[in-house]
């Protein structure tokens, strides 16, 4: 690859071990897929996990005397006060969090901790270069805002804020971005909870590339976008895809597909809809508990929750994963005191795959998420998958019917 | 005595390893395979059951979480339960930056007759550093 002076000084070692590692990922990332430079960014997210490999790679990194040139925003971990309040955490796992937040406050992140940046705090505007990890962002970037990323990994993302710089390629270039595969969804897709098994049920039919939809609703909401995004990313690798008339890069069919032709064309269904839902949920009956907020929740989930819940008292646990912004609002507009007198809570800063929630291994919940439901196996939880009006009554009722 | 069969390939995480090859016809996200046996749970995955530890693992390409790639990865490294060396057909950036980090060798674009020469069971040795594959019985 061909470097600046700038670039080949972190990579050597002018400005520390940390920022020349750094580097060193970006390059050999860089000459996997055939990139020519690097090109500066001015955004980028960070998927911070808590998890070994997380904590491993930002202490090494902060060790060389990093520190990040883009301060990046990041994912959640967990909320170490309220588990504390609420729950038991057990000695290793507060240790863990405590040097995952020490570490990246070193290298210089803004600690949003919070996995939809691009609805707060984070917001890129049209064409601009940017590296977001974390799955369900990154196709928000490219698709809903026109603005370009690659499907940034945690730790690539993180070396790019530190150096300020991502390899040129991939949906970074124009002629990447195109429509490959026409998606034409026949199914019904009434509410947002439709665009999750949407979402789930493309990958395994379309294969690989970037898909086209049409047949959907000419105004989708923020949820709906960001559940598409989000389960088109856990059940596959899709950082971007067009909605013709909906997303800026897709005005007509023909601007989508960059007046070429499709490599494929799929149908949805509304029986493709039920075969994947009945694939990926356990089956009904009496739960244990309700998890929302993968990814965290906005102000209009958390509102239809307390509407749902107001003067009621929940049969099981029923717990709201948002961001501290969102809670905050939540508790503004009471939202937070209807949904805690009913039983329930609202907790910021945490992720459903983090290892606060022991008190529910083994058991079995509902969740309006799949992705959720797909993270947590390694946890051993068992999910019922419902829409979040449906769920929330089974919360109410101990029992999905 | 036959001549070992070599392809070409595209390196896009050095290094050098042997093992057999275990090939999946989906794509992978490390962190649904349980690092204690290397054994994939992702229920209704070509591999669920089978063991990735020790394998030349043959896949289209990484998937799923930006987060976890890497975790899964780390975590079966450190369990000796990670696979050897990976071949792969579409990359995508998570594995490859978790590749690259976790050193573990990762190439593509092999030559077609690869695909052919290969079955479950096959030893190869994957040289990524001089972008060949060698199939050695």
């Amino acid at each position: 690859m061909l470097l600046t002076r700038e670039e080949q000084d972190m990579l050597q070692g002018k400005y520390g071990e940390g920022t020349a590692t750094a580097m060193k990922v970006l390059v050999a990332i860089g000459e996997a897929f055939g990139a020519e430079r690097m090109v500066e960014i001015s955004r980028a997210h960070v998927a911070l996990s808590n998890q070994e490999a997380d904590l491993w790679f930002v202490e090494k990194l902060v060790a060389g005397g990093a520190k990040c040139r883009v301060s990046p925003t990041v994912n959640p971990g967990f909320n170490l006060d309220y588990f504390r309040r609420v729950s038991t955490v057990a000695p290793e796992d507060e240790a863990i969090i405590r040097r995952t937040e020490a570490a990246y406050k070193a290298i210089g992140a803004t600690l949003t901790y919070s996995c939809t940046p691009y609805l707060e705090k984070n917001i890129p505007r049209f064409g601009e270069i940017t590296a977001y990890s974390e799955s369900g962002a990154t196709p928000y970037i490219n698709s809903v805002y026109g603005a370009r990323t690659n499907r940034e990994a945690a730790q690539s993302a993180l070396c790019a804020a530190v150096t300020g710089r991502v390899p040129l390629y991939g949906f970074l270039l124009t002629e990447n971005r195109k429509g490959e595969v026409l998606v034409e969804v026949e199914a019904e897709i009434r509410d947002d909870f439709d665009y999750q098994l949407l979402g789930y049920c493309v990958p395994r039919k379309a294969g690989h590339g970037v898909p086209v939809f049409t047949g959907l609703p000419s105004n989708p909401t923020p949820e709906g976008l960001m559940n598409l995004g989000a389960q088109l990313n856990t059940a596959g690798a899709v950082p971007m895809y067009h909605i013709v008339g909906v997303t800026p890069e897709a005005p007509t069919l023909e601007a989508a597909f960059h007046g070429e032709q499709p490599k494929r064309i799929i149908k949805i269904t509304n029986d493709d809809l039920r075969e994947v839902h009945a694939a990926i949920s356990a089956g009904g009956g009496k739960i244990d508990f309700a998890l929302f907020g993968c990814p965290h929740f906005t102000i209009d989930q958390v509102r239809q929750i307390a509407q749902l819940v107001e003067g009621k008292k929940l049969a099981v646990e029923l717990w709201v994963c948002t961001s501290s912004l969102t809670r905050d609002l939540a508790e503004r507009m009471g939202f937070l005191e209807i949904i805690e007198r009913a039983g329930g809570h609202i907790v910021a800063d945490t992720c459903i795959d983090q290892p606060c929630w022991h008190h529910l291994y083994g058991r079995k919940g509902v969740t309006d998420s799949p992705k959720c439901a797909y993270y947590t196996k390694r946890r051993n939880m068992e999910f019922v998958i419902r829409s979040l009006a449906e769920s929330v009554r089974a919360a109410l009722e101990g029992e999905v019917k | 005595m036959t001549a070992d069969l070599i392809f070409k390939c595209h390196k896009i995480a050095g290094g050098k390893a042997k093992g057999e090859v275990l090939i999946s016809a989906d794509d992978i996200c490390f962190y649904l395979v349980d690092p204690d046996t290397g054994k994939v749970i992702e229920k209704g995955h070509a591999l669920e059951g089978k063991s990735v530890a020790g394998k030349v693992l043959v896949f289209p390409s990484g998937k799923g979480s930006s987060v976890v790639q890497a975790d899964g990865l780390y975590q079966l490294a450190m369990k000796g339960t990670a696979p050897r060396a990976m071949i792969i057909r579409y990359p995508e950036t998570v594995l490859v930056a978790s590749a690259i980090i976790m050193e573990v060798p990762l190439v593509d674009n092999v030559e077609p007759g690869f695909y052919d020469a290969v079955k479950d069971g096959v030893k190869v040795e994957v040289d990524a550093d001089n972008s060949r594959i060698i199939v050695t019985g």
